[in-house]
This record gives structure tokens, sequence and C-alpha cells, in this order.
């Protein structure tokens, strides 16, 4: 499925990197950028045990022929990183015009647990990015996506949530959503005690209204004195033509209700 | 700054060793393990603007005799999008005799960005062997860019249940997006604000950025529910400086409030609220 979808990818963006091209110098429209995956990293089982072997597949797009031809994974010294070294030609050598895939599995089975970086360079020296192996006893569903960030809804853009994510660590989401009241008068609620489930691309959790006590002036901060749970939420993310989506739903003894289709305000 | 807290390491691992040999000959007390670091990054000056020349060293103790022999500095091939920067550590061939010591090494490599942005470094052995990780920050007066990521949840342990939510597009457009969650002075109602259209400054440690309220029409809508603004209003400018905390080795924030109409007023001395890396070196 993996495999498929990344061939798909390449497919694209084969296409559209040949889209333009055929449109000759001469043509002023718009050009098209798209940016090919590179480098993916992905782990199977994405969460295990240690002591469970895992497969970490790495695997790109090249522009040229010169593309990997080895890759070896080693373990930090002292860290719990791992790393993938490609073995590439000499920056010396001649590479023809091509457009070329590559693919490596490597298997690594880890001795404790914790996440680990996955850091991925050439040999001729250059660092391509890093991925994240996460061992674990718990059987908890891990995040599929980082949601870190400020979402919003453009059919009610000036509300929105900003997010704030331990993904690839603790996975803990701690959220506020900015809404507005029957006045129209700015007011924000918290989303805690967290929890990923189904696939691990929806998150779940209990939104919160806090109050404090009059302060001395609309800007200061000041210390809450009441904590009430409002309900459960629910945020199912899934990709939507290439981008991060999550949709905001209430979730109450009757069913659910759709509060927003959120995009990301800022790209990560 | 970078060796002379690595030197207070380093001594302070060869007094953990000489104590650790005492104890071991004196009896079976419990062993300390405090591990030196095996490499560190950095780079001077942290942040320059394009064109400057830069020193990236990377240094550390080697568990034995077998240092690295070399370093070679590069950038991806072509094909790649991301320009983060490699750097290979050469290893002795494994059939070389190694003796037990505690062994300092240090390579500096010269670099020269020529455009403004943030890129990891990556450092591994031959062996394939991850080592460190650090960050490239190029910026200038005209170009400013964050030295860190500063996103998440911030808060002052004095008034908590108020704080400052943060998106940082660190390594892309280094945009920063904040919302001020604080309460209504006479209701104890939440009220907050948003903060954009900022700027860091030269030495990507300080942010200063503009405040809003914004407000909807009165709505029938049974809450909670999202509505879209119809009005928004200046409040002033905000100035965020960070700075790193050698008590957690993470990063601290203090936040004033510059205001239309009156003083700069210190709003906040922030921390994050859910734990962050390490970012001391």
């Amino acid at each position: 499925m993996k495999t498929r979808a990344f061939a798909t990818f390449v497919l694209l963006a084969i296409a559209t990197l040949a889209y333009p091209s055929g449109r000759g110098d001469g043509e002023t429209g718009t050009k098209l950028s798209p940016v090919p995956p590179v480098l993916g990293i992905t782990v199977e089982p994405l969460v295990a045990p240690p002591g469970v072997k895992r497969t970490i597949h790495v695997g790109g797009f090249s522009t040229d022929a010169c593309v990997p031809t080895e890759a070896r994974i080693g373990r930090g010294r002292q860290t719990l990183d791992v790393a993938v070294l490609l073995t590439v030609p000499p920056t010396t050598a001649v590479c023809a015009q091509a457009f070329a895939t590559w693919s490596f599995s490597l298997e690594f089975t880890p001795d404790m647990a914790g996440n680990r970086d996955i850091l991925v360079m050439t040999t001729e020296p250059g660092a391509l990015g890093r991925g994240t192996l996460v061992t674990s006893y718990s059987t908890a569903v891990r995040s599929k996506f980082n949601i870190n960030g400020a979402w919003y809804d453009p059919a009610t853009n000036g509300s929105g949530m900003t997010f704030d994510h331990r993904y690839g660590g603790s996975d803990t989401v701690f959220a506020t959503w900015q809404i507005y009241d029957a006045n129209g008068d700015p007011r924000w609620l918290s989303l805690q005690q967290t929890r990923w489930t189904g696939d691990g691309s929806v998150l779940e959790g209990t939104m919160y209204g806090t109050k404090s006590s009059p302060s001395y002036c609309a800007t200061c901060p000041s210390l809450l004195t009441q904590v009430e749970a409002l309900g459960e939420a629910r945020i199912t993310f899934s990709i939507v033509q290439g981008r991060l989506r999550g949709a905001f739903d209430s979730v109450h003894a009757g069913g659910t209700q759709r509060i927003a289709d959120m995009v990301q305000l800022l790209t990560y | 700054m970078f060796f002379q807290r690595l030197s207070l390491v380093v001594l302070l691992v060869l007094t953990t060793v000489a104590c650790h040999s005492a104890a071991s000959a004196a009896g079976s007390e419990p062993k300390l393990s405090l591990l030196p670091p095996i490499a560190a990054v950095a780079v001077e000056p942290a942040v320059a603007p394009p064109g400057t020349p830069r020193k990236i060293i990377v240094a550390g103790i080697w568990p034995n005799s077998c240092i690295p022999t070399g370093a070679k500095l590069g950038f991806p091939q072509s094909w790649a999008r991301t320009q983060g920067v490699g750097i290979l550590l050469s290893e002795p061939l494994p059939f070389v005799a190694c003796f037990s010591a505690l062994t300092p090494y240090r390579f500096e490599l010269e670099h020269t960005p020529t455009v403004a942005g943030q890129i990891d470094i990556l450092v591994m052995t031959s062996e394939a062997s991850p080592l460190a990780t650090g960050h490239l920050v190029t910026g200038s007066a005209e170009a400013p860019k964050a030295l860190y990521d500063m996103t998440g949840a911030w808060f002052d342990p004095q008034s908590a249940g108020s704080g400052f939510m943060v998106a940082h597009d660190f390594g892309k457009s280094d945009d920063i997006f904040a919302t001020w969650h604080a309460y209504d002075p006479t209701t104890g109602e939440t009220r907050w604000y948003w903060v954009q259209q900022g700027k860091w400054e030269e030495n990507g440690m300080a942010w200063r950025g503009v405040m809003f309220e914004s407000k909807a029409d009165p709505s029938s809508c049974a809450p909670p529910c999202a509505l879209p603004l119809t009005q928004v209003i200046y409040k002033g400018a905000v100035r965020l400086v960070f700075s790193v905390s050698i008590t957690h080795g993470g990063l601290d924030a203090s936040m004033d409030f510059i205001p239309t109409d009156g003083p700069v007023r210190r709003i906040a001395n922030l921390q994050r609220f859910l734990p962050r890396t390490i970012v001391i070196q």
C-alpha cells in the first residue's frame, strides 16, 4: 500500500516536472513547483516493544542517475539515535539526466524503549533528513501526524485552534480553541487529557472552560480560579489533496456535531 | 562559551572517573556513570549574515584512543530539496588496536552560507554511527532568523491558567502566529488576543510583533461554536526575549507589552508548558 502510494506520488512528480519543461522557456505562465519526495522514511511496525525486529524503509526520488547504491545502518555510541548512511557516487562522477527512484529496507532491533531519531546522510556528506523510531511497551495508539501549530476553518476565519503536540515523544497534546460568545466577544477553551485512537489519526479529549477573578488589566495574565469540563471533542485528521486537515466534532450523548473543518495556518 | 561548558563537563568527568577509581579500590560503593559527550556541534558565530565565513566545530571526548581521523563537510546531491549540512567523520579501520582512554578530539570546518535560513547539521561516522545534530542559522538585520524553534504552549507559573500558544514556522518562513490567553478584568471570563506580523531581531533570540483583539457579530449559535471575525482592534506591540536557562537547559521567555498609550509593561516571564528538547550545549 505504502509502495503504491509512493509510486503514485512519484508518477505525479514526474508528470508535473515534465509538464513545465514541455512548455518551453518562451512561455510566461506561472511555473509549477512540485517538491518530489526526495526522502521518505518509514518504520514497520510503527511502534513495537524492545527486542522486536523493525524494518526501516528509506526511499526517494532523483532527477539524475547518480542514486544511492548501498545503505548501511548504525547505532549511536552514546545516543539512542539510528543512522542510515547512503553510498552515493563521488561528486566528480558524471550523472546522466534521468528520473530515478531508489529505496532500501534495513533491519534494526531496538534493545530499549524510547524515541530515536533516524538520521539519513550520504557518503558524499549531505544531510538528507530525519525520521523517528518509536519503541514502547505501551499498546497505546500513537499519532500518525505531527499536528503542532495553528489551525483554522476558512469558513470561520477569525476563530481557530492552536496545538502543542509532543510528536515523536510523549505524544501529549495540549490545545486551545479561540472562539466567540453569543455577544461576539472573544472567548477561549482548552482541550486536555487527550488520547489518540483508531489508527492514530483521531484525537479525543475533554474541552475545559476556565474563569479567573477580576484582575487589574485586560491584557494581564491571571491565575485561574474555576475550571469546568464542557464535554468531549474529537478531531479526525486526514490528508486531503495533499494537505493535512482536521475535522473537529463535539461529542455528546446524542451523537456528534461538526464544529469546524480545519487546515493549518502555518504549514509544517 | 561552548568550549567553556565542554571543558566543565570534561573536568566533571575526569573528577568522576578519578573518584570512581578511588571508590572501586576502596570498596563496593555504587558506580557513578556520567558519560562524557562523544560529540557536540557548535557554530561560530552562532548567527551571521549570508556571505560570512562560519566555523562549524565538532568536538567531544572519544571513548578510546581511536579518535576520528578526519572530517568532511558537504551538502546533499543536486536532486535533494533540503540543504542540510552533513559532516562525516572518518573512523580508523576496524583492525587498528585501540586503547581504553578518554581521548578529546576537535574538528573545525569552514562554510560560508549564501542564503538566510535555518538548516540541519547532521554528524555521523563513516561506520554509520550517529553522533550529533545541530542547526546552522544564517540571518542578517535585513533577513533575521530565529536561533531556535519556539513552537509550543508557554505560561507564567505566577499566573497559571493564562498562557501563550506559539506556532513558529522554524526552518521555513520563520513566521510566528501566537494567541495570548487571559481573562476579562471585570468579569473574569476568558479573553484572547492574537499576536503576529512580527520580525526577529538580529541575534535570533528576540521577536517583536503586533497584538490584536478580534470580535464577531452576535450569534444565535449555541456555544461552543466558531465564528468569523467582523472586527479587529489593534492593542499594541509585544516583544518576546528568549533565553537559554542554565537551570533546565531549555528556553525561557520574557513577554513585554508595548501599548499604544502607556509605558512598556512586563506581562509575563514564560516557561514551556510541555517539556521540550534541551538546547544548551
